[in-house]
């Protein structure tokens, strides 16, 4: 399971929330538990 | 995280698609991060503490931005239209700064000793510079990223500091990484010296979009750079769109690329975002409000909101065209009372917001935030029953007549409906009976003539009596900060002769 670059991520245990900035091989794991890739709706862009 | 991994990520997902354009002249991710590690190198030999950028908006700008993220040094943009005694100040009271300067600058430095570079030839002799790998890494985001003054409409400027967990909080809450097209432009005519020229930089960096410069705007120009780059979103603030409506008159835009419109800053005059909707039919509008100490934008309303307030029947509904949207996630907002208690649903009172985005630090004064984190804005808002959030102006600028709180935008709108009136400022003027009375200082277009009492009729034809204005005063100008926000201070000063009666 590979981690893409930019994707972000949330521990189902502790709340911890992490970005991907280099990309490699996963899972990505914390409180001994696979993350949970966050899907965020993404907003119009304001700048 | 830091504003350095985002020009990171950025080079190694998008690579040699191009990042920023000024001209003719383009810059690849891949060069602009290679370019701002040599420029980070420099700046740490030489022992700088701080980057201050004294030029106009250009490629040197974003390599200035990283360059300064990279040698964990602050980034300090100076407003190139202050006055040079002004500018010799702020910059005597700079940590160890090399600064950045455009040629048609260099008066500025007359008595000044300070190490310096002119921006054209320090950008070349970075983009010429071999890849480049830093000799040290950082990752601690609690460093300052960037100092910017504040426009200071009512006091003396202040320092505002953001770090960089401030900057990439609202970047990686709000953007998809590589969400843009690799068609999508953005086209930026807000100075470096303006939180959004900042925030355009990280975040178009982040989502993969192509930053187009325009530093000397004119409606003509912004229009001719929308056809010929095929810029997809642009960001203006509200006398940007004002000029561009009035330039079109009643001919629509003919920019076919152009998808999104954002705009913020400043109030947006009714009259003007109406007009513009029917000027651009295919473009989604989106109203971004935000503060600097806040990161820039805290809530926005977007396109399909615009559409809805502007097709529905229902008062409350179109109402919403004024609002500024809803909160973007991850930031909070509350309502409170003079004395610090959260107001209901509906009432108005101090915004205060919090949020991993929000600062509220400034230099020499420290952090305003309080215990809980809540920073207050200083801005008069309430949300109305379906979460949308209006702000009514300025705590400072609210007329208080009769113990009544009177909002002058309410009355500007009015006016500004009038067809011989081009600008208005509504002004509360210290008064015996009524506490404030209300002043109407107006610009009317020229070759026009409009007399008071008329002008007074139109008011009291759309609004109650208590909300007329007093008095007209008619002006050739009315006074604003270079970023387009109304000085009400100044218009009470110099043309009303009072002070401010808050």
């Amino acid at each position: 399971m590979s981690i893409a670059i930019g994707k972000r991520y949330t521990c189902p245990s502790c709340g911890s929330e992490v970005i991907v900035t280099k990309p490699g091989n996963g899972p990505l794991t914390c409180c001994e538990t696979a993350m949970e890739i966050k899907e965020a709706k993404p907003l119009p862009s304001s700048d | 995280m830091r504003s350095s991994d985002i020009i990171d990520m950025a080079a190694s997902a998008y690579g040699e698609r191009p990042a920023f354009t000024a001209g003719k002249d383009s810059l690849s991710y891949e060069q602009l991060a290679a370019a701002a590690r040599w420029a980070a190198d420099e700046l740490r030999t030489q022992g700088h503490r701080s980057l201050v950028y004294l030029g106009q908006s250009g490629l040197a700008f974003p390599l200035a931005m990283f360059a300064a993220a990279y040698a964990e040094v602050p980034l300090i943009p100076l407003n190139y239209r202050l006055a040079h005694a002004q500018l010799r100040e702020q910059i005597a009271m700079l940590d160890a700064p090399l600064l950045l300067l455009d040629d048609a600058y260099t008066p500025v430095l007359d008595g000044v000793s300070v190490p310096h570079r002119l921006t054209a030839p320090w950008s070349a002799e970075a983009r010429a510079a071999e890849s480049h790998e830093l000799a040290f890494v950082c990752d601690d985001d609690s460093q300052p990223a960037l100092i910017l003054f504040t426009s200071g409409t009512g006091g003396t400027p202040k320092q505002a500091i953001l770090r960089h967990s401030h900057l990439t909080s609202y970047v990686v809450q709000s953007i998809e990484f590589g969400g843009a097209g690799d068609d999508e432009a953005a086209l930026t005519s807000v100075p470096p010296y303006h939180i959004a020229g900042a925030g355009a930089v990280i975040s178009n960096t982040f989502a993969g979009r192509r930053v187009v410069y325009l530093p000397d705007f004119s409606p003509e120009s912004w229009l001719d750079t929308v056809r010929e780059q095929g810029v997809t979103s642009a960001m203006v603030v509200p006398t940007m769109l004002a000029r561009i409506v009035e330039s079109l008159g009643d001919q629509p835009a003919a920019t076919p690329t152009l998808r999104h419109i954002a705009y913020g800053g400043a109030r947006m005059p009714q009259p003007v975002i109406e007009a513009a909707l029917q000027l651009f039919p295919d473009a989604e509008f989106v109203n971004a409000y935000g503060l600097t100490e806040t990161s820039s934008t805290i809530a926005l309303l977007d396109g399909a909101a615009h559409r809805a307030a502007v097709e529905s029947r229902d008062p409350a509904v179109r109402r919403r065209l004024a609002s500024v949207g809803r909160p973007l996630p991850g930031v909070e907002i509350e309502i409170r009372d003079d004395s610090g208690r959260p107001l209901a649903t509906g009432q108005q009172g101090g915004l205060h917001v919090r949020g991993p985005q929000v600062s509220g630090e400034y230099r020499a004064i420290g952090s305003t935030v309080d215990a809980e984190g809540w920073f207050a804005t200083g801005d008069v808002a309430g949300f109305d029953h379906d979460g949308y959030l209006f702000i009514e102006g300025r705590s400072d600028d609210i007329i208080i007549r009769g113990a009544e709180n009177i909002s002058p935008d309410v009355i500007e709108d009015v006016i500004l409906r009038h067809p011989d009136v081009r600008e208005v400022a509504v002004v509360g003027v210290p008064d015996e009976e009524w506490g404030q009375e209300i002043v109407a200082v107006v610009v009317v277009d020229e070759g026009t003539t409009l007399d008071a009492e008329e002008l007074k009729r139109w008011v009291r034809s759309s609004l109650r009596g208590s909300l007329t204005p007093r008095s007209v005063v008619f002006v050739a100008e009315l006074p604003y900060t270079p970023t387009g926000k109304l000085q009400r201070a100044k218009v009470l000063e110099e043309v009303c002769g009072t002070g401010p009666s808050t």
